[in-house]
């Protein structure tokens, strides 16, 4: 029970505190928006400037701003887009569906080609297959995910026209249909770090005294891969999946540009292009907010892999 | 003969040059025997009972024969390999708390064999577990098979460990330093189950262990191994007083004393 109230308290002392550093940073950073929300420059006069300052709350000190800017946000209205002049949470509503799903089915892709050819390394550890896939991934997560991207695209939706070119798609198969060479382009990267972990685990495993009891009683060689070595690999596998997962809920900007997808990295992207401070910050928080949910996620699933790991949080 | 091997020898190549690690080695278990075999860290006391079960490491190179209540191990099919694992024979680890998988429950792991390997109902398995975890005098063993391995100390994993390996009905056990890893008393104890449950079976034993005085009073013949090979081999009772090797006298006189017997030997006696 003290470990939830410390959790909880710990989330809502990052929340402030990353929420304050992403204010601040807006406020300090170059570029005024003013000029930008008045737009036609023959408007900007001295009473122009100063009325816009009064309406966007700029004219008041950062404190004020911020606690105006986070007490809203509290409630859910996070602002309205200067650019747009659209609500931010409508505006991410509409282009979160379209990253939500890239980075799932890109999830999918990397998790079972990184899983499998972990399992694959471990297996036939020391030998040709082994160093192959570890070769073979590591080049592969060396390369920027928009070469990649690329290169899927001149070969698959315009060499041989399997797939198209850009866009996120509507409805289920559609999207799905879209969405395929982006969330490659996506998965590349993060294959070989599943793999190496996913090895590494199972090597560990491997060698530990009850996998050779289990063999010792006759248990077939893929039951004893199952049942000891994967099950108890589980832990750093899962651990390393959610931090990849939630790297990616942030990163998908150079792939949206590359597969011209309007989520939200290029929601980010042209927001910072256009000093549109509310949606830059509302952006961010979610990106703070996403990477919180998924390592909460991670930690209340933990036990459930590990007896021993409940043990010690009780004890602590 | 239960277990019986014949000219044992393995090797392991390391960097180019071959490591000979059993050379030889000829010994028998008969049905409801204990046989000892001793010997320095290092001499293969472990290589030779994992042998009996192929366990050997990846790459070895292994001759010789080994039979097991007649099925052959060495050479021998998959089948039969699989048949002696499961139903012949069962191995009793060194360190109980390292044997278990630390991710599930007792009574999984007591009943793994019979489930998994042995096809067995399972609800037949559980009542099986049961009895065998009152044979090996836990109490409340209904608790005991739902807990996981850190919840139990290692005298009592030690007791589900013997328990796991009688639930096929085997024939042999091989005993790896089996209670090397637990404090005296507890040793006792675990040793005088084991061997009111190889009276009560008929069980052949092979028992490794480093406590030479622990051999001579459990066992009724022990082996004297060095550098892989077998050098001498003794009654239990004869082991303190007709010893001929000089590697076996050397063993004994780095011994502290012969007529103070350690508890473990009275407990068991
Ligand atoms: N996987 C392996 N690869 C290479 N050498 C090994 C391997 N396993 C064991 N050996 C070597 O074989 C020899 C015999 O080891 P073994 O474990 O059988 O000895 P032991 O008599 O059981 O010793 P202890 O009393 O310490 O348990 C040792 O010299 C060891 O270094
Ligand atoms: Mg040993």
């Amino acid at each position: 029970m003290k470990r939830v109230i410390y959790r909880l308290l710990g989330m809502v002392l990052t929340l402030v505190v990353s929420s304050f550093i992403i204010f601040a940073a807006m406020y300090a950073a170059p570029g005024d928006p003013v000029t930008f929300l008045i737009g036609n420059p023959e408007n900007i006069t001295p009473e122009r400037i100063a009325e816009v300052r009064a309406q966007y709350n700029l004219d008041q000190p950062l404190l004020v701003q911020y606690w105006l800017w986070a007490s809203s946000a509290f409630t859910g209205d996070l602002g309205v887009s200067f650019q747009y002049h659209q609500g931010v949470g409508d505006l991410m509503a509409t282009r979160l569906p379209a990253t939500l799903a890239l980075v799932a089915l890109s999830s999918v892709f990397f998790i079972v080609a990184g899983i499998g050819l972990g399992i694959l390394a471990a297996l036939r550890q020391g030998r040709r297959t082994d160093s192959t896939v570890t070769a073979f991934t590591t080049l592969a997560s060396s390369v920027p995910s928009f070469v990649i991207g690329l290169l899927l695209v001149s070969v698959f939706a315009v060499g041989l026209r399997w797939f198209p070119v850009s866009g996120a798609g509507d409805g289920f198969l559609d999207r799905i249909h879209h969405l395929i060479l982006p969330a490659l382009a996506l998965a590349v990267g993060a294959v070989a770090i599943i793999s190496r972990v996913t090895r590494q685990s199972m090597v560990e495993q491997l060698a530990t005294d009850h996998v050779e009891a289990a063999r010792s009683f006759g248990l077939s060689a893929s039951k004893v891969v199952r049942r000891h070595v994967l099950r108890n690999s589980w832990g750093p596998i899962l651990t390393m999946v959610a931090l990849v997962v939630a790297s990616m809920l942030a990163g998908t900007v150079v792939v949206e540009s590359v597969f011209g997808i309007s989520g939200v990295g290029k929601l980010l992207v042209d927001a910072i292009n256009t000093h549109d401070f509310p949606v830059v910050q509302a952006v961010l928080l979610y990106m703070v907010v996403t990477y919180m949910v998924v390592t909460t996620m991670v930690d209340l699933v933990h036990p459930l892999l590990d007896p021993r790991i409940k043990a010690r949080n009780k004890n602590s | 003969m239960l277990l019986d091997i014949e000219n044992l020898s393995l090797s392991i190549q390391a960097k180019g040059h071959t490591n000979k690690i059993l050379d030889s080695v000829s010994l028998a278990v008969a049905a409801g025997e204990v046989v000892g075999l001793v010997g320095e860290s290092g001499s293969g006391k472990s290589t030779t009972a994992r042998a009996v079960l192929r366990l050997h490491p990846e790459g070895a190179q292994v001759t010789g024969r080994i039979q097991v209540a007649g099925i052959s191990v060495l050479p021998g099919t998959d089948r039969d390999l699989k048949r002696v694992r499961s139903s012949e024979a069962a191995m009793i680890h060194q360190d109980p708390r390292a044997a278990f998988n630390p991710v599930r429950r007792i009574g999984d792991s007591l009943t793994e064999r019979l489930v998994q390997v042995l096809r067995a109902d399972r609800g037949e398995a559980h009542a099986k577990g049961l009895a065998l975890l009152e044979a090996v005098g836990i109490r409340q063993p209904d608790r005991r098979m739902r807990q996981y391995p850190h919840e139990l100390s290692g005298g009592m994993l030690q007791r589900v460990m013997i328990a796991a390996a009688l639930t096929s009905d085997p024939k042999l056990l091989l005993a790896d330093e089996a209670t090397s890893a637990l404090d005296v008393t507890t040793q006792a104890e675990v040793l005088a189950i084991l061997r009111d449950l190889q009276q009560e079976r008929d069980l052949g034993v092979l028992f490794i262990t480093h406590d030479l005085h622990l051999a001579a009073a459990y066992c009724d013949r022990v082996y004297v191994m060095y550098r892989g090979c077998l050098v001498e081999e003794l009654a239990g009772t004869d082991l303190f007083i007709a010893a001929r090797h000089e590697y076996t006298k050397k063993l004994l006189s780095a011994v502290p004393t012969i007529t103070a017997r350690p508890s473990t030997t009275e407990a068991t006696a």
